[in-house]
């Protein structure tokens, strides 16, 4: 193999490399619903306990539209976290559109729901 | 050359994976997947009759939890809904439009049914008894806060606002939030239908 080949062969290994990183499915933001029932939040503003109302940006660049929220549940029961449920031990990935969601979540012991406002 | 060819064929798989990610089945509200089967309620219209939201064949059902004393997202998204369903024509004999109040103490069955009449004679409109209303509620996930700093004739109600749609097996199929295009649930349903 040339140099030219080979020079050209890892061009291609480091554009395919740089288009996957670029357009990899990743979220806007991360809730973990901890063992106590309680959840915590992790976006592009750092890491906090779960607020009343949620607004989701899009973190970097990618194809569509979309919010990507990702909810882990690490407790041993189900959640609902207004129109997003999961399942005990579920880590669950959503693709959601631009607008205001609400809802009951037993997330929230005290307040009992939350709002997503999805930007 | 075969080399350039591999690797911009390389390009194009990856390109159609991240595109194929970010479409739902060509629905553009929020897909649930797997769909999810809804429980079924009664109502009692002032006349005696009963409206049930079990599934018909054929038809889809939009569903829509609000209280007719709101100023604004109730109104609006009704307000939608006349253009989704003009928008649809003869294909919108195969939707029901729904609104369920959140407010029971305040929306009668008489005021609910009016209250969507207003909009298209056939929307449907109903009220629950409190009771009834809260497992409705509880079913949906929606929550329904009434403000109680204000007085009783007047005050508003905090509420979801999005829109569920079901299939004709009765499963919830998709939201969509308040605040998207009227476009887009008219889109989906022109799909569906």
């Amino acid at each position: 193999m040339t140099r030219g080949r080979l020079a050209l062969m890892g061009l291609l290994v480091v554009l395919t490399g740089a288009v996957t990183w670029i357009t990899w499915p990743r979220a806007d933001a991360e809730i973990r619903i901890l063992p106590d029932g309680t959840a915590r939040l992790r976006d592009a503003d750092g890491e906090r306990p779960l607020p009343d109302t949620v607004v989701i940006t899009k973190r970097g660049w990618r194809l569509g539209d979309r919010r990507r929220i990702t909810v882990v549940n690490t407790d041993d029961r189900d959640h609902t976290l207004a129109m997003l449920r999961v399942t005990a031990g579920e880590r669950r990935a959503y693709e959601v559109p631009t607008g205001r969601f609400g809802g009951q979540c037993t997330a929230h012991p005290a307040a009992g729901a939350l709002v997503l406002d999805i930007r | 050359m075969a080399m350039i060819g591999l690797g911009l064929r390389t390009l194009g798989i990856v390109a159609l994976a991240a595109g194929l990610g970010a479409c739902d089945r060509g629905l553009e509200g929020m897909v649930i997947d797997p769909p999810k089967a809804m429980p079924t309620f009664t109502f009692t219209r002032v006349d005696g009759s009963s409206f049930s939201t079990a599934p018909t064949a054929g038809q889809y059902t939009v569903l829509f939890f609000g209280y007719t004393n709101c100023p604004d997202v109730c109104p609006t998204t009704m307000a939608d809904f006349t253009r989704v369903k003009s928008t649809l024509g003869e294909a919108a004999s195969r939707v029901r439009f729904v609104f369920i109040s959140v407010d029971p103490d305040r929306d009668t069955p008489q005021v609910a049914a009016d209250y969507a009449r207003k909009f298209d004679p056939a929307f449907i409109g109903v009220s629950a008894d409190p009771l009834t209303t809260v497992s409705i509620l509880q079913a949906y996930g929606i929550a329904a806060t009434p403000d109680v700093s204000s007085d009783h004739a007047a005050h508003l109600v905090s509420h979801s606002s999005q829109v569920h749609l079901l299939d004709d097996q009765g499963r919830l199929i998709a939201l969509y939030p308040y605040g998207s295009p009227w476009k887009t649930l008219a889109h989906d349903l022109a799909q569906l239908l």
